[in-house]
């Protein structure tokens, strides 16, 4: 018992190490100025940076930028993810493991690698520094997560429920909006708040096919920190921390849900 | 409308190659019938339902409606009413919506739409309910929505998939009279699978044996319940005393000695005969006389089922169980079996490879 008590307060103690430490140290970063290397504390606290940060049109507009782009990328994976996640999950198909491991390539490809050669494609096409080709290029990196996510959602779908809508007349699109998306909507809920983060946090995916004119989140964060300014990169890191945050705390009420189709009767 | 409803040498596999899962099924629903379909659990009942409703595809076979060829129509176009265990509500919709959804799915206008919705929840016994959701309902509420909704497009054919299964007692006896009421009504035809045996002959007018993918036998319930066919048939119906020797001047040679059959007569070679346990009586040795087909023997177990007892005899013809509503021998004890000539039925011996 003893022993469990020590490793449980101990993965608690690493778990605040990595995920709470930072972010706290992030916060006091941006409201300080002056604060050095060995300084314990900074000479100076106060929101000045923090407000400028707001106030710019730099930050605002990387922040429209990175919403429309994260939003539509999640949206575009959801809706190339459905089919393939409806398949992998519930129809019968053979080789579900190799295909599930195909799937996920992107994730473990160097990101470089991808965001080159992708690049070369987009220029081909005439589409590179566009919004479309950043959210074309996100598909590689939020496509995988997508299909992961509602994949594992979709498991425990009851799909006698478009059993019994296809045998009382409906077809494929009634289906679609009368049955699969209300009781799918919390896990197309959550597989798209995972797929707007994984979305937002791209550098390199949104870099090169933006080519300099599409700026997102990640894009300014990097540039303030070449800057040597640390409490206004710590600044311009922590607001734009705020929309993953909100879509985290949407994942997270819709996870702990009970999936729509398991209320039934019976 | 009602139609009749043919099965013709189904076979089905989930996986090509694997096993199937139906094997050659075949049935007969005749136009405003109640089919009842009853076999083990993995018999392939679900999978015959689904194909008759279009939401399997046949490897072979043919779904017959009123003689048409309806194998490869889509599910939308049969007009088959589905109610399925656990009655699959829809969870996001009220009641009503739940009744109302194949009306709007098949472009009834909303008035007559909620007029045929109030309609079918007075006939399943739920006026006032139609603002309640799925999740409000007890089981068999859940499934009299069920059979309202599959009931309210006017479907050729009913299927009923196990609706009663998760039922306690006597919610599912009632239910078994609304349904059998609301059939009668609508004249529709039924197909209801179950394994439960009681059940399948209480609620069909015509019992299916569906075992292994195949359909071994159909008939009237008490046919199939007192003369089944088969051995197959016969152990799934419940009996478990089989005779088998060779016939000669309406006798079975057996290693108890010649048991007389009625009917038998000549040298028939031999045959293998059958007789369900209530109708083995348990009897005093000593009050046998030749030819009253009294096996003597040691009673070994006794079961008692809420109204009567299940006894087993050991015999020389091996175990033979004998139902009874007195209280049996106590295990040890030395005890006759009798079987009477007529309560004996021949059947082809579809187990024993001889």
């Amino acid at each position: 018992m003893a022993v469990r008590r020590v490793g449980n307060t101990a993965a608690w103690a690493v778990a605040v190490l990595l995920l709470v430490v930072p972010i706290v140290v992030l916060g006091i970063q941006a409201l300080a100025t002056g604060w050095f290397f060995p300084q314990v504390t900074p000479d100076q606290v106060g929101v000045g940076t923090l407000r400028d940060v707001v106030a710019d049109s730099a930050t605002r507009s990387a922040m429209g930028e990175g919403i429309a782009v994260s939003a539509l990328a999640a949206l575009v994976s959801l809706a190339l993810a459905v089919p393939a996640a409806r398949a992998l999950a519930l129809g019968r198909v053979r080789h579900r493991r190799a295909i599930g491991l195909v799937l996920m390539v992107p994730i473990v490809m160097p990101p470089l690698a991808i965001a080159m050669g992708l690049n070369v494609a987009l220029i081909r096409a005439g589409v590179a520094g566009t919004l479309a080709a950043v959210v074309l290029a996100h598909q590689v990196a939020t496509l995988p997560y997508a299909i992961l996510v509602l994949t594992a959602l979709l498991m425990r779908y009851d799909v006698r429920h478009e059993q019994q809508a296809q045998s009382l007349g409906a077809g494929t699109a009634r289906i679609l909006t009368h049955v699969f998306l209300p009781l799918a909507a919390p896990a197309l809920i959550v597989a798209g708040c995972i797929t707007f983060i994984v979305s937002w946090s791209q550098y390199l995916l949104t870099l090169l096919p933006g080519a300099g004119d599409v700026i997102t989140p990640p894009i300014l964060v990097l540039a303030a920190a070449s800057g040597g300014n640390p409490t206004a990169t710590a600044a311009i890191a922590l607001v734009t921390a705020i929309p993953p945050a909100f879509a985290v705390l949407l994942a997270l009420r819709f996870m702990n849900a009970p999936p729509r189709w398991a209320g039934a009767s019976g | 409308m009602s139609v009749r409803i043919q099965a013709v040498d189904l076979v089905h596999r989930y996986a090509s190659g694997g096993a199937p899962s139906l094997d050659g099924a075949s049935i007969d629903a005749t136009c405003g019938e109640m089919l009842t379909v009853v076999g083990p659990s993995g018999s392939g009942k679900s999978t015959l339902l689904a194909i008759i409703a279009g939401l399997e595809a046949p490897e072979s076979g043919a779904v017959m409606f009123d003689g048409r060829d309806v194998t490869e129509a889509p599910p939308r176009d049969r007009a088959v009413g589905l109610v399925l265990q656990g009655a699959s509500l829809f969870p996001h919709l009220s009641v009503a919506g739940n009744v109302a959804f194949g009306l709007a799915a098949r472009g009834v206008a909303p008035a007559p739409r909620a007029q045929a919705t109030t309609h079918w929840l007075s006939l399943v016994g739920l006026e006032g309910m139609g603002g309640r959701r799925a999740r409000q309902l007890s089981g068999g509420q859940a499934q009299r929505v069920a059979l309202a909704r599959a009931l309210a497009i006017e479907p050729d054919v009913l299927l009923l998939d196990e609706p009663l299964a998760s039922l306690d007692d006597q919610v599912r006896r009632e239910l078994q009279d609304v349904l059998r009421d609301l059939v009668a009504r609508t004249g529709v035809t039924g197909i209801m699978v179950t394994h439960d045996l009681a059940e399948a002959m209480s609620m069909g007018s015509s019992t299916a044996l569906l075992i292994d993918g195949s359909v071994i036998a159909q008939g009237p319930p008490e046919q199939i319940f007192r003369r089944p066919g088969t051995r197959r048939a016969a152990a799934f119906v419940g009996v478990s005393t089989f005779l088998t020797g060779r016939m000669r001047e309406g006798c079975i040679e057996t290693p108890a000695g010649p048991v007389r059959v009625a009917g038998g007569h000549g040298d028939d070679g031999l045959v293998t005969v059958a007789i369900r346990p209530e109708d083995v009586r348990l009897v005093h040795t000593d009050e046998a006389r030749p030819g009253d087909n009294v096996i003597p023997g040691t009673a070994r177990a006794s079961v008692f089922r809420g109204t009567h007892w299940d006894c087993t005899v050991n015999t020389a013809l091996g175990p033979v169980t004998a139902r009874s509503r007195a209280t049996p021998p106590r295990p040890g004890e030395t005890s006759g079996v009798r079987m009477n000539t007529v309560d004996l039925f021949r059947i082809q011996d579809d187990l024993t490879y001889r």
